[in-house]
């Protein structure tokens, strides 16, 4: 199991298109994801489970993965969400 | 456009622009009680098979409303129904729905809309609005399952006459698409946002559309005849008979839809019967259908507003990112010019739910150019991929909320920055691009003779002129008297900086809401305003006054307006010359 904790770095935080960017991006992964903010913890791959952590900007998210893949998984996702979801694919 | 205020007016936020008139047809959406049933044991697979059957429907609908929204507006905009596409198949969640069905032994319709409302509940309480807008994702796929479980057919496959002005809580992204392909005239909700995934699809349909008008569904009745400005954001209900027949006399053909408006456009560009060639240009935002149908009457850009790219994701999307959505506007205008302006952004938008960085007075704030100069990467971003969109020569770039002269000088430096940083790149551009400004702090007006020496054109923005020169706040309804463009000492700037820009063989535009004002238009046309550029919805209109008009007349209107030394005066002199008009 890997963790690494992030903060939301893009203004508008973790909305909608955020959520699903991240969740399309956990889903290539193998390992199990999950991830945490404030206590509540969710399924990485659920874009319901995201979206419900209601994550604004500078908040903490604690990314948790376990699986053969988990240290890329893991870096790979803390990277999307610390540069602020980098070029959000949708527009 | 003067709606005269009689019969009830509700008052909304404006999400979609366009005036429109139609019959309402109020819809309830949220009196569907979901019933709550024991499943016997022996029947809760083919339970789970209704839901895999509601889900697999909700998919194929979804996935029908990408396409038609994809061939309708265009890639970007159809993206919001892959994020509902997501929300309808989640695993994670649909796990939890089957295992609750089974051990609850519930109906598949009771514990979908329970569990969902487990997870939209904190979301509603969220103090933020982009958190609150996704409850509108998910709540728009829950009720399409959940309205497949429970057999109910919903708003989108009843059927409507056309032109119907259409009244609801809240409208999903896919019913405004329905109700759009059938004809509706307008919408209006009682909920809602402009920054609502919903109005985004309004406004790319030329839909016209006001979100946030309070007690709308208890005070519109299914029947009533409503007005609808899309503009102002407001709705006026039963106007008098004599007003709505008129109305209708007068703007019948603004209750058939604007895009096949559009597309009957007269001849462009448009001649004044003195056979005087007047520029009229569209402002454009978002990319959509628009754009074809404006390029192919080979009707150019006169604003292209880019804040959509940052509002619509809460981020600056890349230079590539940037110079792909540019570029696809410029090739699809080419060879007429598109005139981009660059980001007009301020603290209210930039820090959504960032207290510390909250200014008391966002439009008298770091905005416009102010704040892209403090952010250098950002602004030369934006800089660079626009130079990259412009290899054709049909780009201009439009700098806005310019107070000072030292302020054109640095986004200057820094557009040479870029030049040099992409001719070192091996990246082409126009070496000869005109770099222009927006005149709309006063300031910028009275000094217009010295910023004119510095640039290639003025386009006058003429909302925010008229409201720093009358300290009048424009969303302030007690203040609605008192802002107005047409005022003296409005145009007594505007006048000054179209004679600076004559001095200086310049020309100049004018891109705010006055521009498509058909009682304005004259008057600007007569002071010597180059080009007007306005809402594509307002081009028809602006054709015909414009074919209506001699030039000659339009002089002698200015001469006698710009004397003139009351508000009133003015008003009464334009709508004379209007009525002047056969």
């Amino acid at each position: 199991m890997v963790q690494k904790t992030v903060k939301i770095a893009n203004r508008l935080g973790m909305h909608a298109r955020p959520s699903a960017m991240f969740v399309s991006h956990a889903s290539k992964f193998q390992s199990e994801i999950s991830v945490e903010k404030a206590g509540l913890r969710v399924n990485g791959k659920s874009i319901m489970g995201v979206m419900m952590l209601a994550a604004e900007m500078g908040s903490e998210l604690i990314i948790f993965a376990e699986g053969e893949d988990e240290e890329q998984t893991v870096e790979a996702l803390a990277n999307l969400v610390s540069t602020g979801f980098g070029d959000l694919k949708d527009l | 456009m003067i709606v005269r205020k009689r019969g009830l007016i509700l008052k909304g936020t404006p999400a979609s622009p366009g005036f429109a008139m139609g019959e309402a047809r109020v819809i309830f959406k949220w009196e569907q009680t979901i019933e709550e049933r024991i499943i016997p044991e022996s029947h809760i697979d083919s339970e789970l098979s209704r839901l895999e059957n509601a889900i697999s429907a909700t998919l194929t609908e979804l996935e029908e409303w990408r396409e038609s929204a994809g061939q309708k507006i265009g890639g970007p905009v159809a993206k919001i129904f892959d994020t509902q596409m997501m929300i309808a198949a989640d695993p994670e969640f649909l796990k939890k729905v089957r295992e609750e069905i089974k051990s609850s032994c519930k109906n598949a319709e009771y514990v979908y809309g329970m569990l969902v409302e487990g997870i939209i509940e904190p979301l509603r309480q969220s103090s933020d609005s982009y958190m609150r807008q996704m409850v509108s994702d998910i709540e728009a796929v829950s009720r399409r399952i959940i309205s497949h479980l429970v057999g109910q057919s919903e708003t989108h496959q009843v059927n409507f006459p056309p032109d119907c002005v259409f009244v609801a809580q809240e409208f999903t992204p896919g019913e405004v698409l329905s109700l759009y392909e059938r004809h509706a005239a307008a919408i209006i909700t009682s909920g809602g946002s402009a920054i609502s995934h919903m109005a985004l699809i309004a406004r790319s349909l030329l839909l016209p559309t006001v979100v946030g008008v309070p007690q709308s569904i208890l005070k519109i009745k299914s029947g009533d005849r409503l007005v609808i400005d899309g503009d102002n954001g407001t709705v006026t209900i039963n106007p008098p008979d004599e007003e709505w027949n008129e109305l209708r006399r007068k703007r019948v053909k603004l209750t058939t839809r604007h895009i096949s408006r559009l597309q009957k456009l007269p001849v462009f560009p448009p001649k004044t019967i003195d056979g005087i060639e007047i520029e009229l240009a569209a402002n454009i935002d978002l990319p959509g259908p628009i754009d074809e149908i404006l390029a192919e009457h080979k009707i150019g850009v006169g604003l292209y507003r880019t804040e959509f790219l940052y509002l619509q994701s809460g981020n600056f999307p890349s230079e590539d990112k940037q110079f792909e959505v540019y570029n696809s506007v410029v090739e699809k205008y080419y060879p007429r010019p598109v005139v981009v302006r660059t980001f007009d952004l301020g603290s209210d938008k930039y820090f959504v739910g960032d207290d510390s960085r909250k200014e008391n007075n966002p439009a008298l704030g770091w905005r416009g150019i102010r704040a892209a100069l403090d952010m250098p990467k950002i602004f030369k971003d934006q800089l660079r991929a626009i130079l990259r969109a412009s290899v054709k020569k049909n780009v201009k770039i439009l700098l806005p909320m310019v107070a000072d002269t030292s302020e054109l000088s640095k986004a200057s430096r820094l557009i040479k920055t870029c030049m040099v940083e992409l001719y070192h790149d091996g990246k082409d551009f126009d070496h000869d691009i005109e770099i222009g400004v927006m005149i709309e702090v006063p300031s910028a007006a009275v000094a217009s003779e010295l910023m004119a020496r510095k640039v290639s054109f003025f386009s006058i923005g003429s909302n925010d002129l008229t409201q720093y020169t009358l300290a009048a706040d424009r969303d302030n309804d007690r203040l609605a008297k008192i802002f107005n463009p047409l005022h003296p000492a409005v145009l007594r700037l505007i006048k000054i900086s179209i004679d600076a820009a004559r001095n200086n063989g310049i020309p100049i535009g004018v891109c705010g809401e006055m521009s498509g004002d058909i009682l304005a238009m004259p008057l600007l046309i007569g002071m010597g305003i180059n080009q007007l550029s306005m809402n594509p919805s307002k081009l028809p209109d602006a054709c015909r006054l414009v074919a209506k008009i001699k030039y000659k007349d339009t002089i002698k209107l200015a001469d006698d307006i710009i004397r003139m030394t009351s508000l009133k005066d003015i008003e009464g002199r334009l709508l004379e010359f209007n009525m002047s008009l056969k």
